[in-house]
Parts: C-alpha cells; sequence; structure tokens
C-alpha cells in the first residue's frame, strides 16, 4: 500500500521489506561488474596464517574513516559491513585490551572493496582485495600445484607476498619463516598462473617487531626481502614494501608506516605496457632495493 | 484548472533523535507563516495539516519533539515556490530514524520507503553533534605505560560484535551508497548535510563546512569523492535555539522566527532554515 499523499496521515508500513546489499564480502560472481568497469585492480595478499593479510587492510580502512590518506580519499565500500566486522576487535567498544585482527575462517573466499579517488587524476578506482585465510597458503608452501586451484591468483592484478616480521625476528623462527617465503614465492610464481602483467609485491610486515628486536633482525629481513624481491624481478614488475600495521612495540614505528606506498602502488596509473609481443617484460622499471619504513622501491 | 507542476521527492533521513522532526517543525512554521524574506512560499494550504500541527505545536513550546515511533511513517506534500519563482510540489517523508539504523543492522527497509527512495530528487542529511560516535581505536585509548595501572592483557575476550556499535559516519555511508544503488534514475542526486542542534558545537571555532569535515571524515570523502554525481552542501541548523530543557525558560520567550537559525558552509548566518531545502530544489534535475 502506498503511503497517503496527503498531509498528516500516518502510514504504517505494510508492504514486505526490501532486502539490501548485504554489505558483505563479495563473492566471484558478486564482484564482477566491478571487475567488468576497467578501473578496478584486484590485489590478491598472499601469506601464511597471521602474516598480517587481513590487518593491513583494517588498518588501511581505519585509515580513511580519519580523513583522506596516502593523497587518495574514500570514495565507497559495497563491503563496509564486512569492513567493520573484520576491524571490530581493533576498536575500544569490543571490549579488548590489545587490538587484534580475527583470524580469517577458513571458509572466507570473498573480496573486500573499497573506492579510492586519488587527488592526481581524480578518477576513483576499485580495490577488490582477496582475503582468504592463510591455510590454503600454508599448504601450498608444502603442494606448490596447489596454487593451481586458487582462482584468485589468475585474476589478480596484483600479488602482495605477505612476510611476517614478527618470526624473522625471533632467532629459532627466522630461518624456517624465511625457507617458507621463499617456497610460497616460487609455488605462487611457478603454479599460481598468473597473469605476466601482474604485479608482484614484497609485503614486509609487523616492522615494529622487527625494529625492537634490533639491527640483526632488520638487517636479516631486509636482506630476505632483498632476495624476494630479485627473485620476481625477471618476470615481473616487483615492489618491496615495509609496513607496519599496528604499532605494538615500542612505540617508535607509526602505526599505519608503509601503507601509503602501498596504496600508492595499487592506485597507480600503468603508462605502458610492462610487456612486449613476445611475452617478455620490456625495459625494466623494476628497483628491487628494500625500502625505508613506508618507501617503495 | 491549474497546469501540472513539477513534483520533486525529497528524502529526510537521519538516524534515531538526529532532528529530522524537529527540522521539519521549524521549516513548517516557517512556511506557514508566509514570510516574505523567506527563500520558499508555501503556495497553498495542504487539505490536512494535522501532523504538522502536532509538531509545530511542540516545537513552539520548547518540548523536546518526542521520537518517531519505529514502524511509523509520515508523508506530507506540500505546492512550494522558491525565490527564483520556480513552483513545485515536494514532498517531505518523516519516516522514524529505525529505518536508516535498520537499513545497516538488518539489511532491509520497508517497501514504501524503498519506493521514496527510488523516486527521490534529492537528499536532506540530518546529524546531530551529540549522536556522532566515532570509531575509537584501542590505541587512541591507552593509557601511556608510566600512568596505566597494568599492561594491556591480549587475553581479554572481544564482545560479540553488534552492527548498531558500528561508528555514525559508516551508516550513514551504507545508507547513501544503497539509495545511490537502488534509484530507479541513474540522474544527479544533491545532498544536504544538515548538522541540527548547531548551538551545541558553534563555540569550537568552526563553521558547519569544517566541522563536518573533522567529525565524519569518511562521510565527507565519500560525499566529495562523489559530488558530480551527488553535490552537497553543508548547514549548521539550530531549530530550537539552544539546548533543552537547558534553555527553555529562555527559548519560549522568544519570538519563533528569531530562535531558530541557520549557519551556511561557511559560517554566514541566517534566520531561514528552510535554506537547504531551497538550495536542494534549485540543485536538483
Amino acid at each position: 500500500m502506498a503511503i497517503p499523499r496527503s498531509a498528516g496521515l500516518p502510514a504504517s508500513p505494510r508492504r514486505r521489506s526490501t532486502r539490501l546489499l548485504s554489505g558483505d564480502y563479495l563473492s566471484e560472481l558478486g564482484s564482477g561488474p566491478l571487475i567488468g568497469d576497467g578501473k578496478t585492480r584486484v590485489v590478491v595478499l598472499a601469506g601464511p596464517v597471521a602474516s598480517g593479510k587481513t590487518t593491513i587492510l583494517c588498518c588501511l580502512y581505519g585509515r580513511y574513516q580519519e580523513g583522506p590518506f596516502a593523497d587518495t580519499s574514500f570514495a565507497g565500500s559495497r563491503t563496509l559491513r564486512a569492513l567493520e566486522q573484520v576491524s571490530y576487535e581493533g576498536r575500544a567498544l569490543s571490549g579488548r585490551e590489545v587490538p587484534t585482527t580475527p583470524r580469517t575462517p577458513r571458509s572466507q573466499s570473498g573480496y573486500l572493496h573499497l573506492r579510492l579517488r586519488p587527488e592526481a587524476s581524480g578518477i576513483p578506482m576499485d580495490l577488490l582485495f582477496s582475503d582468504l585465510s592463510g591455510e590454503p597458503y600454508s599448504e601450498i608452501i608444502d603442494r606448490p600445484s596447489q596454487a593451481a586451484y586458487l582462482p584468485a591468483l589468475q585474476r589478480a592484478d596484483s600479488i602482495g607476498i605477505t612476510v611476517d616480521g614478527s618470526l624473522l625476528a625471533a632467532l629459532e623462527e627466522r630461518h624456517s619463516a624465511a625457507y617458507r617465503a621463499r617456497i610460497l614465492q616460487r609455488a605462487l610464481l611457478e603454479h599460481g598462473g598468473l597473469r605476466p602483467d601482474a604485479d608482484v609485491d614484497i609485503i614486509l610486515t609487523k616492522w615494529d617487531v622487527v625494529n625492537a628486536a634490533g639491527t640483526d633482525s632488520t638487517g636479516y629481513a631486509r636482506a630476505l626481502v632483498q632476495e624476494l624481491a630479485d627473485n620476481a624481478s625477471e618476470t615481473h614488475d616487483v615492489a618491496s614494501f615495509v609496513t607496519c600495521g599496528r604499532s605494538l612495540a615500542d612505540g617508535t614505528v607509526a602505526t599505519g608506516s608503509g601503507l601509503d606506498s602501498l596504496v600508492n602502488r595499487w592506485c597507480r596509473q600503468k603508462k605502458a605496457p610492462m610487456f612486449g609481443p613476445t611475452g617478455q617484460p620490456q625495459s625494466s622499471a623494476n628497483s628491487t632495493d628494500v625500502p625505508e619504513p613506508g618507501a617503495v622501491a | 484548472m491549474s497546469p501540472a507542476r513539477d513534483q520533486r521527492s525529497l528524502l529526510t533521513v537521519g538516524l534515531p533523535s538526529h532532528g529530522k522532526t524537529t527540522f521539519l517543525a521549524a521549516v513548517w512554521y516557517l512556511l506557514a507563516r508566509s514570510r516574505p524574506e523567506s527563500n520558499l512560499r508555501l503556495l497553498r494550504m495542504p487539505g490536512e495539516v494535522d501532523y504538522l500541527n502536532g509538531i509545530c505545536d511542540s516545537w513552539l513550546r520548547c518540548d523536546s519533539l518526542p521520537h518517531t515511533p519505529s514502524g511509523t511513517a509520515y508523508q506530507v506534500t506540500l505546492p512550494l515556490q522558491t525565490s527564483l519563482g520556480q513552483a513545485l510540489d515536494v514532498v517531505f517523508p518523516d519516516y522514524s530514524g529505525e529505518t536508516v539504523a535498520n537499513a545497516w543492522a538488518l539489511r532491509r527497509w520497508p517497501g514504501e520507503f524503498d519506493d521514496l527512495v527510488r523516486r527521490a530528487s534529492a537528499t536532506a542529511l540530518l546529524v546531530n553533534p551529540d549522536f556522532v560516535y566515532p570509531a575509537t581505536t584501542i590505541e587512541a585509548m591507552a593509557l601511556p605505560g608510566d600512568v596505566a595501572a597494568a599492561p594491556p592483557d591480549p587475553s581479554v575476550p572481544a564482545a560479540p560484535y553488534e552492527a548498531e556499535g558500528s561508528p555514525t559516519q559508516v551508516k550513514l555511508v551504507d545508507f547513501l551508497q544503497i539509495a545511490a544503488l537502488r534509484k530507479a534514475r541513474k540522474s544527479s542526486m544533491p545532498i544536504a548535510v544538515i548538522v541540527t542542534a548547531w548551538d551545541l558545537v558553534e563555540n569550537q571555532g568552526r563553521n558547519p563546512e569544517e566541522w563536518f569535515q573533522a567529525r565524519l571524515p569518511l562521510l565527507h570523502q565519500y560525499l566529495t569523492s562523489n559530488s558530480l554525481r551527488c553535490p552537497f552542501a553543508v548547514f549548521g541548523v539550530s531549530a530550537q535555539g539552544g539546548p533543552l530543557p537547558a534553555s527553555r525558560d529562555e527559548l519560549i520567550r522568544r519570538d519563533p522566527v528569531a530562535k531558530a537559525r541557520l549557519v551556511r558552509g561557511n559560517g554566514a548566518v541566517s534566520q531561514d532554515v528552510t535554506e537547504p531545502i531551497s538550495w536542494l530544489i534549485q540543485t536538483c534535475r
């Protein structure tokens, strides 16, 4: 029944209610219209459990809650409900005393979405983040051929391999963590079916912990990131990032360090095809020097 | 028989207790009084105005207007003329704020409200500074180590997530996005952000535009980023003229026309609280 059009008449809604966009993760199907418009970038963050993939996204979303960030402005999101839920345990309202990112369940297979508007171009960019649980990536380390079965890898415009800095800062863990990072990278590059024009980013997370552990740890971490970047630079456009989503250590590394460079990388306009007709890289603009925190190589 | 006039449907929305009904009461009072200096003129008294009389009575008595009960809606159609001579019927729906709150939490809204959204030409979005809840992080609440009684305990569990606790600006962005998706015509949709109870924050040294950018930065970015499709303007409105019930004795002595105040985005002051409506009418196509 339509609401009476004359003044002063109350209208009690009697018609069935209308279901609205869920605001939850976008499925492969649901992300379709965004992907088709030519200004969408699919970003896959790949790394083992607790390596900081979802925390990067939570912290990035949190930055826009405070204002424009990295010369970009928030322009919308189809997954606000999901972003709120994954950010919840970093909020005072949750009652937690230490900010936490809940572990992404294995059943989670969708995309988180942010539409950002770079100040320079003014053209909004849709970023679709594959926020998979770390478990499949842990399995890929044991069975590299499994990388072929992650569909997000094949449609990715950008693969961000997350390397857990807190493991590199721990003497008893670092060699194993570095070994597993190398295996994961090779598995993704050799079995993941990546597009030749996909960017490969090496993202060192939890830099606050590395930094607090001293120069031995920072040197070790930088050397590993350099090595991983060098390994991929022949076949892909590579950059490396040193990040700290949430600074929990001694406070000398700022919360959000490095995220601005990541945003700039994801939102940049690719000027020229990076691959020639033969599929070989064009004159490589790659620079794989490991940057200072926040800088992009 | 008079020629059919253009009709514009105005969506007046806000979360519960954000001042939609109080604003409508003040607008109606000015329209009914037919002041020549007003930006808007009521061309003809509608056939039934009992609802408007009721809310206007409360406003004139400086009573806090009753919260619009959840699940109820009123709709008024007013024949108006702008100061530029544009004559049109403007439909004002007055829906409970729970409609917006439930859209966020339950991902549903009433079918009738959906009809209004789909045909809306413009939106007045009301925000009360007293009910703006930010996303406060744990880091922001943490005391310095030498002041805290004990180090934070990582084993303290999280309370269950409830959508109602999400920041105000997120709920409003979500609403505007959904409204844009639901609209039948993908035409331009101007948005007037009306900061109600402006008297509560006007001594903070910011004009309405600056206040809005500082307190609702995500929403401000969203509107700025989409301003080609959805041009927006910010207004501060003090419909009651001061806080209630604290200032009631003083406010009730004032001429009602003088007690309501509007502050434009840049800080310029006016007594005409109908300005946001005339801006919306002139901006929508």
